[in-house]
């Protein structure tokens, strides 16, 4: 069914109303929703645009460190890069299943990444210039991410929920990583700081960006609230991210550079120089420094891994010839 | 797109994937969806983790050996074409629901704690018998 047909069957539907009461008191009581379960339209819409960006961050996000697993300074953490990458990538085909059950088809997705129409998150259309870089991402950005991943795990979207549990298990070994690698740096020579304190000037802004611009006060969000499709505004869980790791930063002595970041008693909030967020937009719109060449990493994997999916292919069709393999088990 | 030549034949690639337009994915190639369960231990039972999509059981097996043992325990992976399972609907949820109290069929059913306070109390005071009617 298309969205088109959807939203024309929902509109045409007697009982819309009350299957929306309903629906809506399913999950003030705290209950999940399951592929089969009704749904309004508007929350499929949404919830697929949420999980085939979040689907395609993990698959983009594979990039900026994949490209220093050669170069890594250890043994040690080019394994442990390797795992982290292997990952992010296993992530994505959870989220682009997930998203699968609201009725997308993968090709579709696929397509919509590789001609650029689809969006992922601004944070990896920046190269990682430096190793501590690779530190600051691993450390910052996934701690972003897990503060995102544990507010939409409590959203209602059974499947998603479900994915993002097992996300959030496995990346419990990134941020630890990271944060092992900035402590090691800070530790040693002033070079080695100098350049955490670099990597942490040019990447601050983009990391303040990650979670959005300030959500519009609207009923819109308001509905998505109230439907679980997004538990807590963009600026709760940024201040979520900025509560629980500016002290970190600031214990281990490095700077932020924003002068006007401080904890506001009165207003009860982190307070900090806005983002351009006109600068986020055209970054997210793929003019980012890499937004072209991380799309062009990703069209060359797809080629280059044509062979597979045909051979694949081959293997599927002649098996449908063949019999059903005989059970295993009592 | 000006062409640049590139020393290392890696970045060539890229360049030159940049200015191929993306061939669409083929129509067709939704293969079969497959449940698949992990047994974590001799003797646990085996429990649905997720599905996927492959081209046979075999691949299903292969694939969901690194989706969902890259990490954590296993001893044995079992996979499932989901068109195998039946299911009853998740809307009838309450034909799961008793009609009248079965609280006979739990443990929690039973209350024995008062009238095992009564045979102590009887027991201090040495009363004469009373018959007890619950």
């Amino acid at each position: 069914m298309t969205v088109q047909e959807r939203y024309e069957e929902a509109y045409n539907d007697p009982y819309y109303e009350e299957k929306l009461a309903e629906f809506e008191a399913r999950i003030a009581r705290g209950e999940k929703i399951e592929p089969d379960d009704w749904m309004p339209p508007e929350y499929r819409r949404q919830l697929i645009r949420l999980i085939q960006q979040h689907a395609n961050s993990e698959l983009i996000g594979a990039l900026p460190e994949g490209t220093w697993i050669p170069y890594a300074p250890t043994f040690k953490r080019k394994m442990a890069l390797v795992a982290k990458v292997q990952d992010e990538v296993g992530h994505a085909q959870l989220l682009y299943r997930a998203a699968e059950t609201l009725g997308k088809p993968r090709e579709q997705m696929v397509e919509e990444l590789l001609s650029g129409e689809s969006k992922w998150s601004n944070v990896f259309a920046y190269p990682a210039e430096t190793w501590a870089d690779v530190a600051i991402i691993a450390w910052l950005i996934d701690a972003a991410a897990i503060i995102n991943q544990t507010i939409m795990a409590t959203g209602s979207y059974a499947p998603y929920c479900r994915a993002l549990k097992r996300i959030i298990y496995e990346e419990s070994f990134h941020i630890k990583h990271g944060y092992e690698m900035i402590v090691t740096m800070v530790a040693g020579t002033k070079r080695q700081r100098d350049m955490v304190q670099d990597a942490l000037n040019r990447w601050w802004e983009p990391i303040m960006m990650f979670f959005g611009p300030p959500d519009k006060l609207s009923v819109h969000t308001r509905t998505l609230q109230r439907w679980g499709v997004k538990p807590k505004t963009n600026d709760e869980q940024r201040q979520e991210f900025l509560s629980k790791y500016v002290p970190q930063i600031w214990d281990l002595g490095l700077e932020i550079p924003d002068p006007n970041l401080r904890y506001d008693e009165t207003l009860g909030r982190w307070v900090y120089t806005e983002p351009d967020w006109n600068k986020f937009f055209r970054v997210i719109n793929g003019n980012g420094p890499m937004s072209k060449e991380r799309i062009a990493v990703r069209r060359l994997a797809y080629e280059e891994g044509r062979w597979v999916r045909e051979a694949l292919e081959a293997l599927a069709k002649r098996v449908l010839t063949q019999p059903e393999p005989t059970g295993i088990v009592a | 797109m000006s062409r640049r030549w590139h020393f290392n034949p890696y970045h060539q690639r890229i360049d030159e994937a940049l200015e191929k337009t993306p061939t669409p994915p083929q129509a067709d190639t939704e293969w079969e969806l497959f449940e698949v369960f992990v047994r974590e231990r001799r003797g646990d039972h085996p429990v649905h983790v997720g599905s996927l999509h492959a081209p046979d059981h075999e691949m299903a097996l292969v694939l969901a050996k690194e989706q969902y043992l890259r990490r954590g325990r296993g001893v044995q992976l079992w996979v499932a074409p989901a068109r195998c399972i039946a299911a009853t609907p998740i809307e009838d949820a309450d034909i799961f629901t008793h009609a009248t109290d079965k609280s006979y069929r739990e443990a929690y059913g039973y209350k024995v704690a008062q009238t095992v306070r009564k045979i102590r109390r009887k027991q201090k005071s040495q009363e004469t018998e009373e018959p007890c009617v619950t």
